[in-house]
């Protein structure tokens, strides 16, 4: 009787634990967040695959990403806005996740995160990360889970200059892991669902503003497009390429739909070792941001000694046009600066 | 044994079960954080081997209270003994070591307010407990696991290899459901935290049902038979709810699974549901099918 009485309760909880909540519907308006700035040219410093972890030393970590974001604005002369595409922390808890976003926060320029493959792992749970980043004065981040759509991190910040918008950030979650076989994952991507919302804003907002993508997981474009330049590296624009690519392996429309919404580029992170920016057949820009700092793993010069990492900059014009900068700041003592810049890209 | 005895016993086993499954899991997620390259292991294996001398406590204990021969106790009490002392000590003494260095701060966060002193704590009742074996006099009654003879190859197998990998994985699982509900997490239990940690603990726990209770003669083994098939009927059933889950959303364990399995996602695998549902349907068969031998009322 004991053990039917246990069973049954058991049984019970696990029917209410198994409940699902239903999905709610959000206009575009909510997805959208807006900069003002009367400037001629918008600087937006990309960060990536940050990485804090349980052998993270905080106080080095902060101190090493202090020195790029100086590098950053002393480069651009302003910062307007902040992206971290993903991978921020990989095996931490809640304290970390909690300082890592105050300390961005501090810097007083507008943040925005969207998710990389590793940000679930941690001490915490979906929704608690959604609310973790957008606390702060200067958090933009717009993470919806009802919304129905997969992945939280999808929304889009635009540049205004008072009047009209001059462009439009993409933010989208690339998601993490797709079954590939019974026993094997491969890496995800922007799912049909997304690439819709996307599409979705782009009519609703019915203008024909350049814009540009930030994801973290490189779309699976990215492996024709690199083995059209295996012979003929004039596509390239700027970086290097040191490890193999670990793009995503599922079928999207992404690419195509960025394509015909008037997005010049995405950029994302991932491959901490590669840094490289192409173009692909179309003139369609994809490319790597700088991997911000040497936790799990990171490319160092054989040669110099010097890490590659950094941040990667953006200098979006009133004309379409755009500067894109690698900064790399090295991971050592003197924090010593270099930089690769690629001026007008449309 | 009396019965007010016997339920201590258990009782001891579950305080130091839950405490060994808290620290454990906190153990092994350091060591996956320090992947691929494990660049800090000098910093921090001291800190992970603290965390996982109370799994070394609750193995010897069990063996302790439980010993299935005279020589089995006596490999406890040696053994368990010499490991005590010598990684109470050595771990001790590293923590000093690496404080006065400079390597360990004082209330690192990281680890803990208390941090290193508690690693220490874990230590010196290491050595304790180790002392105090080589000097204990007292053996409980002997508490035979099996009903009846078997080839030693079956029960090294059951009871060497697989066993303790079953406990091992529930003091992980346990550990992480702690984490959720310290963090107030418990909206975020979905279908695979359920599946181990109500299969994993409550097997466990009846496993040690069955300890305490054999030899008593007034226990049918009948009833013993309805308990360890229903023990069964409830990991079959929730193995295969669990497939049919994931088979409708692939994404299940990617989204609950990543703060748990870093082993498998690190390397983009899908094995540990595999090896964590195979070992438990295994155990939970045999159990049951060893009350159904040629011979048994």
């Amino acid at each position: 009787m004991r053990t039917h009485k246990f069973i049954g309760t058991f049984l019970s909880l696990v029917t209410l634990c198994a409940c699902q909540g239903g999905t709610k519907a959000y206009e575009i308006k909510d997805y959208r967040q807006v900069l003002t700035s009367t400037n001629d040219t918008f600087s937006i410093l990309q960060l990536t695959d940050i990485h804090w972890c349980y052998t993270t030393k905080i106080a080095h970590s902060e101190e090493y990403l202090t020195q790029v974001f100086e590098a950053a604005k002393k480069e651009a002369g302003h910062l307007d806005l902040i992206v971290i595409t993903g991978d921020s922390f990989l095996g931490a808890d809640q304290a970390m996740v909690t300082e890592l976003y105050r300390f961005v926060n501090g810097w007083g320029v507008p943040f925005a995160v969207t998710y990389g493959n590793h940000d679930k792992e941690g001490d915490w749970s979906r929704e608690w990360m959604n609310e973790a980043i957008q606390k702060g004065e200067n958090a933009l981040s717009l993470p919806y889970a009802d919304d129905g759509i997969d992945g939280d991190t999808n929304y889009f910040i635009d540049w205004s200059d008072g009047n009209d918008t001059v462009w439009r950030i993409y933010l989208l979650d690339s998601n993490s892991l797709t079954l590939e076989s019974p026993f094997s994952y491969g890496y995800d991507g922007i799912h049909e669902n997304q690439v819709g919302w996307m599409k979705n804003v782009h009519d609703t907002m019915n203008d024909s503003v350049p814009s540009l993508g930030f994801v973290h997981i490189p779309p699976k474009e990215l492996a024709p497009a690199l083995q059209g330049t295996a012979s003929d590296k004039s596509q390239w624009i700027l970086g290097k390429q040191h490890e193999k690519t670990c793009q995503s392996s599922v079928d999207s429309s992404f690419v195509q739909v960025a394509k015909e919404i008037g997005m010049r580029g995405v950029f994302y992170g991932h491959d901490h070792n590669n840094d490289f920016v192409l173009q692909d057949q179309d003139g369609f820009v994809m490319g790597y941001g700088v991997k911000s700092g040497t936790e799990l793993y990171s490319y160092e010069d054989p040669d110099t000694h010097q890490t590659l990492t950094g941040g990667a900059l953006y200098t979006l014009k009133k004309d379409g046009a755009y500067d894109l900068t690698h900064l790399y700041v090295d991971d050592h003592e003197g924090y010593a600066v270099s930089s690769l810049r690629k001026e007008s890209l449309r | 044994m009396s019965k007010r005895l016997a339920w201590m016993y258990w009782a001891l086993e579950a305080i130091l079960f839950a405490f060994a499954g808290i620290l454990f899991f906190r153990g092994i997620r350091f060591a996956f954080a320090d992947m691929p390259h494990f660049r800090h292991q000098s910093r921090l294996f001291w800190v992970e081997l603290a965390y996982c001398l109370p799994l070394l406590w609750l193995g010897v204990t069990h063996v302790l209270l439980h010993p299935t021969s005279e020589k089995r106790h006596h490999h406890a009490k040696i053994i368990g003994a010499a490991f005590l002392l010598c990684l109470g000590t050595l771990d001790f003494v590293f923590a000093i070591v690496l404080w006065a260095k400079g390597e360990y701060q004082y209330g690192d966060q990281v680890f803990s307010g208390a941090f290193p002193l508690d690693l220490m704590l874990l230590d010196i009742i290491s050595v304790a407990y180790g002392v105090w074996l080589i000097t204990v006099r007292k053996k409980n009654p002997l508490t035979p696991l099996e009903p009846l003879v078997r080839p030693a190859v079956w029960r090294i197998l059951f009871q060497d290899i697989l066993f303790p990998f079953f406990v091992g994985i529930s003091l992980y699982f346990f550990g992480g459901f702690w984490v959720l509900l310290k963090h107030n997490n418990l909206s975020s239990l979905q279908d695979p935290e359920i599946y181990f940690l109500f299969l994993a603990l409550p097997l466990f726990l009846g496993y040690q049902e069955y300890l305490r209770l054999w030899g008593k003669e007034n226990l049918s083994v009948s009833t013993k038979r309805i308990v360890a098939w229903s023990v069964f009927a409830w990991a079959f059933v929730l193995t295969v709810w669990l497939g049919i889950r994931q088979a409708l959303v692939p994404s299940l364990f990617v989204n609950a699974w990543q703060a748990y399995l870093p082993l498998d996602f690190m390397g983009s695998l899908n094995l540990a549901p595999y090896l964590l549902t195979l070992p438990f349907l295994i155990l939970a068969l045999k159990e049951a099918l060893s009350f159904h031998h040629k011979g048994q009322k």
